[in-house]
């Protein structure tokens, strides 16, 4: 078997760019090794969990799933909750978790029904579900959390008596997983239960592929009309899909949330989606292909690119904007290139098949 | 009798249910709008002043509509090519009416070498073009983040005075082309003013591109979003007609956004145009455009229903219950408005 | 036969999720924790007499120290679950003995702030002589009406 070598690097071409950027930009920036270290390390616990659940939609063949977002709301308000009801440590965030299952539910089954109905161009209308979504949220935490939704303490509603503060304090929960165990290996500290929970998470999707459902939205997300005429019931394997990676884009965004230690109320998960998606394709996943070494590779390569960009932008050209707006210019090409790749390959192949129609007619 | 019920069930299906409640809950707003206590006058003004200022950035849609390549989520890509023109103007120190022209002067090559370059690029992902143009539009705001630091602009009115580099955030337009279409022929009635110059532009870039689509090119770009194996049999370049298609509606943003500055006063630069597209989407398709039909009256009926509603939303809320949800409201009505479209079976045999 | 076994599988993992949440809502309701070292007058008492406070008393949580008072001091801490093992150093007089004693205090699920009299706890009084709830200070609301920005940004916030 010959190696085929361009091949080879044209499918990595994103993941080394990043290489690149960064072999470039961390001596420019000056950290040490030991900041670079226990800041990914954190960067790395915050964020696998969010990113992991975008594998199983692209499995079903439903691209990048932009309704993450919706998770990541149902994550915040079971947090909202649980922090009004003071509850605290890891009983806080267990009990969040399970709070936000039903309301990720709600919300994954509402998704993968209108995904159904827009078959074919489902990355722009989950990106505008979670637009949608986020109106709702608003219009439920900031109009009706205090009116209607009882909430007990003052303190984390707004002065006027109803809605929720800008930002929701989560210091007694803070980092509660991420300190439970914790050692420290050559001056960078590691949270080992974070790490056990997301190395189960991994456990469970390699597991999870396996499984009859799991085969079944493999073959819905190779072709629709085939796995229909196998008896697959593809618009339920479709929803399911969305529904657990909504549930697990909740799980996601609590413990992302317990290492922040508080909420952004109304900016915390309208981020989140593009950064997880970003993160994804920087580790050389594709919009119909995503495994977990994409996951832990674009995690890794992605931050370190964030955390050193600004600085080394600042020391280039003496301006701390330019590297700020050239990491979020870098996060938005990165998604646009690999759409752009993704979209112009159904192209050709459709056109093929075209083509190879017409020759059978002749 | 009986067909008759039906066809009203159809017509209604037709119109659509969500366009129904927007209408409904508008008129709702203006029937109550004399009780609260609101200046219905002055609400007007309002409203014709925001329809004159988005109207064109909503016309810029059609032709991209027209020709199969879907709602114009890249819209913030035409509008760079609009802000460059603005601030090259202003650059090279023209001042008053003068500027305004020069502006749409500078903006259109940008427009259509983008508008070029981004046709091509939409020819190699037919079908995909929604998703593709949204973070194109993105890509191109970020990047031109940067580029509003870096580039060589010098006039004082301009840049950062401390620095004496890097654009600002918002420039005034005092003295250059602050309003020069709404008070071109202005009608000011107690209360009541109406932009005519600006709304007279308007009718007349709305009726260039009525006649563009009757002519033989106009028609083609039709039979290409509507049946393109049709199309492509009776001989059209199709690849040919979506990058015009792409490259006028690119130059319409442009000039959209020129028009929009001179109502607000102010050009507004890095992550402004960011959220640019999203209104004008909504606003097409609240006027009665799907993902793949669309018309003038579509963009007059539009754009009035949604700036009718972010008008008269806070005022009337405002005084009624005292909360101003009108930001939720809005948010909730255009992005209910593009998934209603974007969820709809189109006719099937349109795409294809 | 199979549609109903699996039915019966997510009704009791539903069930059992419900459990856990209240198990977590038991366990991990969260008090603030404030321990006064002050003497108290027993009511009942009719010559009025006086519970009389230690020089010194150190409270410790899970082995670390968490507040050291002196005559009439206050110290604080938080405790996660319905009872607080507190264990306490106390110095009676300056110079004195040190003696060490722990304590299991159940806390009141409906209080948020628990005030905690450790000379009525020392002392074995009953519970309702050594245990208030913590009503803070009214604070007059200077502050101006926080102003709340909606991200419509669709991401394009810098992150953390």
């Amino acid at each position: 078997m010959k190696f085929d070598i361009k091949k080879f690097l044209a499918d990595r071409s994103v993941p080394i760019m990043f290489i690149i950027i960064c072999v470039v930009c961390i001596p420019l920036s000056g950290f040490s090794t030991g900041y670079l270290l226990n800041e990914i390390v954190t960067r790395i616990v915050r964020n696998t969990f969010l990113i992991l659940s975008l594998l199983i939609p692209i499995m079903a063949g439903m691209g990048l799933n932009f309704g993450m977002t919706l998770g990541a709301m149902a994550g915040e308000i079971a947090l909202i909750f649980t922090s009004d009801w003071q509850i605290w440590g890891i009983p806080g965030v267990v009990l969040a978790m399970i709070l936000s299952i039903p309301i990720s539910i709600l919300l994954g089954l509402l998704c993968g029904t209108l995904l159904n109905k827009s078959k074919g161009r489902e990355m722009i209308t989950s990106y505008i579900i979670s637009f949608f979504i986020n109106g709702i949220y608003q219009l439920v935490v900031l109009y009706m959390m205090g009116p209607v939704i009882p909430i007990i303490h003052e303190a984390i509603k707004l002065p006027r008596g109803y809605g929720i503060r800008n930002t929701v304090s989560l210091l007694n929960i803070r980092q509660s997983i991420d300190k439970l165990i914790e050692i420290n290996v050559f001056g960078v500290k590691i949270p080992v239960l974070s790490f056990v929970i997301i190395l189960l998470l991994c456990l469970f999707i390699v597991w999870f592929t396996k499984t009859k459902l799991g085969q079944d939205m493999r073959a819905v997300g190779q072709n629709m009309e085939v796995a229909r005429a196998s008896g697959i019931n593809v618009e339920r394997t479709r929803v399911l899909s969305i529904v657990m990676s909504t549930v697990l884009a909740g799980f996601g965004m609590i413990l992302y949330l317990q290492n922040m230690g508080n909420i952004a109320t109304y900016s915390s998960h309208s981020q989140i989606g593009m950064f997880c998606i970003a993160a994804l394709l920087v580790g050389g996943a594709s919009v119909d292909k995503a495994s977990i070494g994409n996951v832990f590779l674009g995690v890794i390569l992605f931050h370190l690119m964030f955390i050193v960009a600004p600085k080394a932008g600042t020391v280039v050209t003496g301006d701390s904007m330019i590297g700020e707006y050239f990491r979020v210019f870098i996060s938005y090409g990165v998604i646009t290139l690999a759409l752009v790749m993704y979209e112009s390959k159904k192209h050709k192949k459709k056109k093929m098949t075209e083509n190879g129609g017409e020759n059978d007619e002749k | 009798m009986n067909s008759k019920r039906f066809n009203i069930k159809e017509l209604i299906n037709d119109f659509g249910v969500p366009r129904l409640i927007i209408l409904g809950f508008l008129m709702l707003l203006f029937i109550l709008a004399p009780f609260v206590g609101a200046d219905l006058p002055t609400q007007f003004t309002n409203l014709f002043n925001r329809f004159s200022w988005n109207a064109v950035l909503v016309l810029a849609m059609v032709p991209m509509i027209h020709s199969g390549c879907g709602l114009n989520f890249g819209l913030p890509f035409g509008i760079i090519a609009g802000l460059l023109g603005g601030t090259i103007a202003i650059e090279l120190g023209f001042t008053g009416a003068i500027s305004f022209l020069m502006a749409i002067l500078f903006a259109t090559p940008f427009a259509i070498i983008f508008g070029f370059l981004y046709g091509i690029l939409l020819n190699h992902i037919k079908g995909g073009e929604m998703m593709v143009a949204t973070y194109v539009g993105f890509s191109a705001v970020s990047f031109m983040c940067m580029m509003w630091l870096l580039l060589p602009y010098h006039s004082p009115t301009m840049v950062w005075g401390y620095e004496g580099k890097g654009l600002r955030t918002t420039i005034s337009l005092e003295g250059f082309y602050d309003k020069v279409l709404s008070k071109f022929l202005e009608i000011r009635i107690g209360n009541f003013s109406f932009p005519t110059g600006a709304i007279l532009f308007f009718a007349l870039l709305s009726f260039l591109m009525w006649c563009f689509l009757r002519t033989k090119t106009g028609t083609a770009m039709t039979a290409v979003g509507s049946n393109p194996i049709f199309a492509k049999a009776s001989g059209i370049n199709i690849d040919k007609i979506r990058t015009l298609s792409v490259i006028m509606s690119t130059w319409l943003a442009a000039i959209g956004i020129l028009i929009y500055e001179q109502g607000f006063g102010f050009i507004q630069l890095y992550m402004a145009p960011f959220n640019m597209a999203l209104p004008a989407v909504s606003a097409i398709l609240i006027g009665g455009a799907s993902v793949n039909k669309a018309s003038i009256a579509n963009v007059i009926i539009g754009t009035l229903l949604f700036q009718g509603i972010v008008t008269m939303t806070p005022t009337v809320m405002n005084s009624m219950i005292h909360m101003d949800m009108s930001e939720v409201i809005r948010i909730i009505v255009s992005n209910g408005m593009i998934l209603y479209a974007l969820t709809r079976k189109t006719n099937e045999g349109r795409r294809a | 036969m199979m549609k109903s076994k699996s039915l019966i599988y997510k009704i009791i993992l539903v069930l059992a999720l419900i459990v856990i949440c209240f198990i977590m809502i038991y366990i991990g309701r969260g008090h603030t924790l404030y321990f006064d070292n002050k003497g108290i007058i027993l009511e009942d008492d009719v010559a009025g007499a006086e519970l009389k406070a230690p020089y010194r008393i150190k409270v410790f949580i899970k082995g670390k120290e968490v507040a050291n008072l002196n005559d009439g001091d206050r110290g604080m801490a938080i405790w996660i679950g319905p009872k607080a093992h507190l264990e306490l150093e106390v110095t009676e007089e300056k110079g004195g003995e040190k003696e060490k004693i722990a304590f299991d205090v159940s806390l009141p699920r409906a209080y948020d702030g628990v005030v905690i009299n450790l000379v009525g706890l020392i002392n074995a009084e009953p519970y309702d002589t050594y245990i208030s709830e913590f009503i803070p200070l009214a604070t007059v609301t200077s502050e101006s009406e926080e102003e709340v920005v909606l991200d419509e940004m669709g991401g394009l916030g810098f992150g953390e």
